[in-house]
């Protein structure tokens, strides 16, 4: 492996490890959260989790750790863009720019 | 006692999650193989919604197991970004064809894709990993296809395998393919793609196995936006396979680096055949 393929894949591990431990933390919470409330929470979408956390709505704090999740693989792509331009691999920044274009794509026609 | 929680609903959610964890991380398929006929059938969950709460799923799946490949060296982030420029606009597509196909052809549509998987993979258990002989074979050919190409110490084995790429076209098709099957269908498309860089393009089973962890995780997100939105996405069931998700994840990653690819293979062959079985039978209204 050269040294571009192991810094990318540095920074890729501690990007996945993250962004999972910080959905999970949200989540178990919302979930633990809802559960001394008495409520039982539903899917936010996207406009609503950030109005509902600040009105203190446990199934905000829920749907706030599923988008960060959904995020994280995001943030992987993003990651290797970055090395990609930083180490002049023109061509394979083109394709993860590719790939984050449609995934940027798949959220704006669904509406976020 | 908290009202308004089923606490052993719960309970039974976490071990879903563990099983599609488990499994999910050991194939490279995601989980959601696994995870969607256990909410559908065992736990009563209405299809879209099991697919939603299995994509998401399958996301976690992809970040726990991706980043411990990454680290053993399995995982071939670049081939990983290629396939990926066209599962994603596939599962986009899929996303959306989700809303306008009947639950029962949904199921009937997964079945298939997985009956096709586990004969071709029992097919090929015995077949011996690609062991290229030198990187300096690698380096005549030109820079982009060398770039492509990928080596990783088997500890199972006690091998140093190297590999080069072969038939990117196909791969890239049938990359779409399972992009497609992922929007609809709530999985991470490894069933199609594990298959078809081990079997196709010349990759090592527990490269494509850590390939395909880390593109499942991309491709999911294309098409969890979708369900997001529409509100399919039911935290109460999502968040407790989630933390089933990761425990199961920590087993299957270091199974797969104790065992040998032919064994992969043939456990990966008998679960995909027992769980297509049961999909068929629900497609075919025989069980609920």
């Amino acid at each position: 492996m050269n040294k571009v393929d192991a810094r990318l894949g540095k920074h890729l591990r501690i990007i996945l490890w993250s962004g999972l431990a910080v959905s999970l933390v949200c989540i178990v919470a919302g979930v633990i959260w809802s559960g001394l409330a008495g409520e039982k929470p539903g899917g936010l979408p996207l406009g609503h989790v950030f109005p509902s956390l600040r009105q203190g709505q446990p199934e905000a704090l829920v749907s706030l750790g599923i988008l960060l999740l959904l995020l994280t693989p995001l943030a992987t792509v993003v990651a290797a863009l970055i090395e990609f331009l930083r180490t002049g691999n023109r061509a394979w920044a083109g394709i993860a720019l590719i790939v984050l274009a449609v995934l940027v794509l798949s959220f704006v026609i669904s509406g976020g | 006692m908290i009202p308004a929680v089923d606490w052993s609903h719960i309970g039974l959610l976490v071990l879903v999650g563990i099983s599609g964890g488990l499994f999910g991380s050991a194939l490279g398929v995601g989980g959601g193989a696994f995870i969607v006929p256990l909410l559908t059938l065992a736990m009563k969950l209405p299809v879209k919604e099991a697919i939603a709460c299995s994509i998401v799923a399958v996301a976690a799946t992809a970040c726990a197991s991706s980043a411990s490949y990454i680290k053993a060296g399995f995982t071939n982030v670049r081939l990983a970004l290629l396939l990926e420029t066209t599962t994603t606009a596939g599962a986009i597509a899929g996303a959306f064809l989700a809303a306008f196909i009947n639950a029962r052809a949904l199921a009937g549509l997964f079945a298939l894709a997985i009956i096709y998987t586990a004969y071709s993979m029992f097919r090929q258990r015995r077949k011996i990993e690609t062991i290229a002989p030198t990187c300096d074979v690698v380096t005549t050919e030109n820079g982009f296809r060398a770039s492509l190409s990928g080596s990783y110490q088997d500890t199972a084995c006690q091998t140093d395998i190297r590999y080069r790429v072969k038939r990117i076209k196909i791969g890239l098709g049938a990359s779409s393919f399972a992009g497609v099957l992922s929007g609809l269908l709530g999985i991470g498309g490894g069933v199609v793609k594990v298959p078809v860089m081990n079997m196709a393009m010349g990759v090592p089973m527990k490269a494509a196995v850590g390939t395909s962890s880390f593109m499942i995780g991309i491709t999911a997100i294309a098409s969890a936006f979708v369900y997001f939105q529409k509100g399919f996405i039911d935290p109460m069931s999502a968040g407790p396979v989630l933390v089933g998700v990761f425990l199961g994840v920590q087993l299957g990653v270091r199974a797969v680096r104790r065992v040998q690819p032919g064994t992969l293979k043939l456990v990966f062959s008998g679960i995909l055949t027992g769980v297509a079985a049961l999909m068929l039978l629900r497609a075919a209204g025989i069980i609920s």
